[in-house]
């Protein structure tokens, strides 16, 4: 028994080392994005000299950015921000019990969902905004329900094939410990769609924040939309720029911080 | 229900005296058409390990679901401690799958712990009960690991220790050392049933292995293929506690050879 206990030990190879290779792809992540800067820098200065779309970097973090450092602007930026994040309160929530539901409460209803949730993910939802308006009314509340709309199908399609595939043998054997309903949800069927799921709440983010944008720029009166289609109006640049990064930005951060979360939750990978 | 009354016309009169814990009668199961056992007969006294073998796919695995509750008899009536079994008893029965059903998300100790957990047990003494069911199996150390950094033999180990922290008097196991070799497996299996006697647990265990039902069994019921009917009841003539000396026995081989011949016949229908 010792025998095959120590084997097992040896088998298990210790955290690899930040190895060479490591540093040479991270010399080169960094060093192509400064390349790209530096590029950016020279095309604007040079052929594309003083055009209405595409400021130079220097400009972008000087002028750009002081003017979105105003009030009105930072309210813009505001006002974008908490929209997305009620629309994606509301996916994470909605879509996980949703997700959930449709994948584990009986086969044919999850079969029958998923073929249409499928569908409602290929359509585009775009034309649908004015709808949207008509229904909800100008402003934040049709804005968020656009960012709801667009998040919430792919983390509801995600999290219910992920809980139909759970493994029966698992609940049945949650079952014969004498697990409730309740109790296999929870600590059954939950814990092993995490990772799934939460890799679905990535995608989810992307597409909310999209919705709002969209929203923004289509029919609205603030907003960061608003503030895009005003720069392209009046020809300014460089706050125009400014404020695409600083959305860009605000998606890689989300992006990295839900990747934090899925990495613990599959630690067990 | 006469086979029911005399299941082993050669055991002594005081065996038979003793009521069964586990009486399974004329039992039919089946999965929507499949009939997947037949009028299946027989039953299991206090502190008895009886083996159910037959060829893969006959139904083993079905009859012991119908006697944990998981799979309801379409006739016939299991009855365990005298009351007809509707659906799981986790307090009177455990449950050890075929496939081990152990959740990967959770490590060795906490995978005996959910038992308890279902079960409402106190945290603190989940965790020490678990503690000492891992150290029961020889794992004592190996408590923070998850079931994927397990051998195939430790993995085995620790679902039979979640199947033994609780007070369950009666355990069910489905080929649990069918993915090991011969000799680990006779070697577990021997220590497996010092650690029943020492508990006093009454044991269903399923099994395609004739050296292992014969070695290991108090009874032996063989099963023909699907839909499983029961072809015969042996009683094993070997005395207890057993020894790896044992399968050197006479008795040993011509249990095995009269097994062999059981089970041969239906290879060539
Ligand atoms: N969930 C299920 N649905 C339909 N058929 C099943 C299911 N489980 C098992 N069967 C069928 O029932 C028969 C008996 O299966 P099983 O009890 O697992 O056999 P064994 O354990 O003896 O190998 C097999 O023919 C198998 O295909
Ligand atoms: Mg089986």
């Amino acid at each position: 028994m010792t025998e095959t206990m120590t084997s097992a030990m040896a088998a298990l190879t210790p955290r690899p080392r930040r190895s060479a290779l490591t540093r040479k792809v991270n010399a080169l992540r960094w060093g192509t994005v400064l390349v790209l800067i530096a590029l950016w820098e020279a095309i604007c200065d040079g052929p594309l000299r003083n055009n209405d779309f595409l400021a130079p970097p220097s400009r972008v973090l000087t002028i750009g950015v002081a003017a979105i450092a105003q009030p009105a602007n930072l309210l813009a930026l505001w006002q974008m921000t908490s929209r997305f994040l009620e629309a994606f309160a509301i996916v994470a929530i909605v879509g996980s019990v949703l997700g959930l539901v449709l994948g584990r409460v009986h086969r044919q209803i999850f079969h029958g969902a998923r073929d249409v949730v499928t569908v409602l993910y290929a359509l585009p939802m775009v034309p649908f905004y004015p709808l949207f308006v008509l229904w909800l009314g100008l402003g934040m509340r049709s804005e968020v329900a656009f960012g709801v709309i667009h998040g919430i199908i792919p983390l509801v399609l995600i999290t219910m094939t992920a809980s139909a595939g759970v493994e029966t043998n698992l609940i049945a054997s949650g079952r014969a410990m004498g697990a409730g309903r309740g109790q296999r949800v929870g600590l059954i069927v939950l814990p092993a769609v995490l990772p799934e799921m939460i890799g679905g709440l990535k995608i989810a983010a992307s597409l909310s924040l999209l919705g709002v944008l969209l929203g923004e720029l289509m029919i609205s009166v603030d907003g960061v939309g608003t503030f895009i289609l005003a720069q392209i109006n009046n020809h300014q640049a460089a706050p125009l720029d400014a404020m695409i990064l600083i959305v860009c930005l605000g998606v890689v951060v989300i992006n990295a911080l839900l990747s934090l979360i899925e990495r613990r939750a599959s630690r067990w990978r | 229900m006469s086979a029911a009354a005399a299941p082993a016309a050669g055991s002594p009169p005081l065996r038979d005296a003793v009521e069964p814990v586990i009486s399974v009668t004329d039992v039919s199961l089946s999965y929507g058409p499949v009939l997947a056992a037949h009028d299946l007969t027989f039953d299991v006294r206090p502190g008895e390990f009886v083996s159910l073998i037959g060829p893969s796919g006959c139904g083993k695995s079905t009859a012991l679901r119908a006697i944990g509750g998981l799979l309801a008899p379409q006739s016939g009536a299991v009855i365990v401690n005298g009351s007809p079994v509707t659906g799981p008893r986790p307090s009177e029965i455990s449950f050890v799958f075929q496939d081990l059903a152990l959740y990967p998300w959770r490590s060795a100790r906490r995978n005996v712990e959910i038992a308890l957990q279902f079960a409402g047990v106190s945290s603190r003494e989940r965790r020490t009960r678990a503690m000492d069911a891992l150290a029961a199996v020889g794992l004592g150390d190996v408590g923070d690991r998850f079931p994927s950094q397990l051998s195939g033999g430790m993995q085995q180990r620790v679902a039979i220790a979640r199947a033994l922290v609780s007070d369950a008097k009666i355990l069910l196991l489905d080929e649990p050392f069918a993915a090991l070799d011969e000799q680990t497996r006779l070697k577990l299996g021997g220590q497996l049933l010092t650690l029943l006697e020492e508990h006093g647990k009454t044991v269903v265990f399923v099994t395609h292995s004739l050296s292992e039902a014969a070695y290991l069994s108090d009874r032996i019921v063989v099963m023909g293929p699907r839909p499983a009917t029961i072809k015969d009841t042996i009683t094993v003539p070997l005395a207890r506690p057993r020894h790896p000396s044992s399968m050197r026995e006479a008795e040993f081989h011509s249990l095995t050879d009269q097994l062999t011949g059981l089970l041969y016949d239906d290879a060539n229908e």
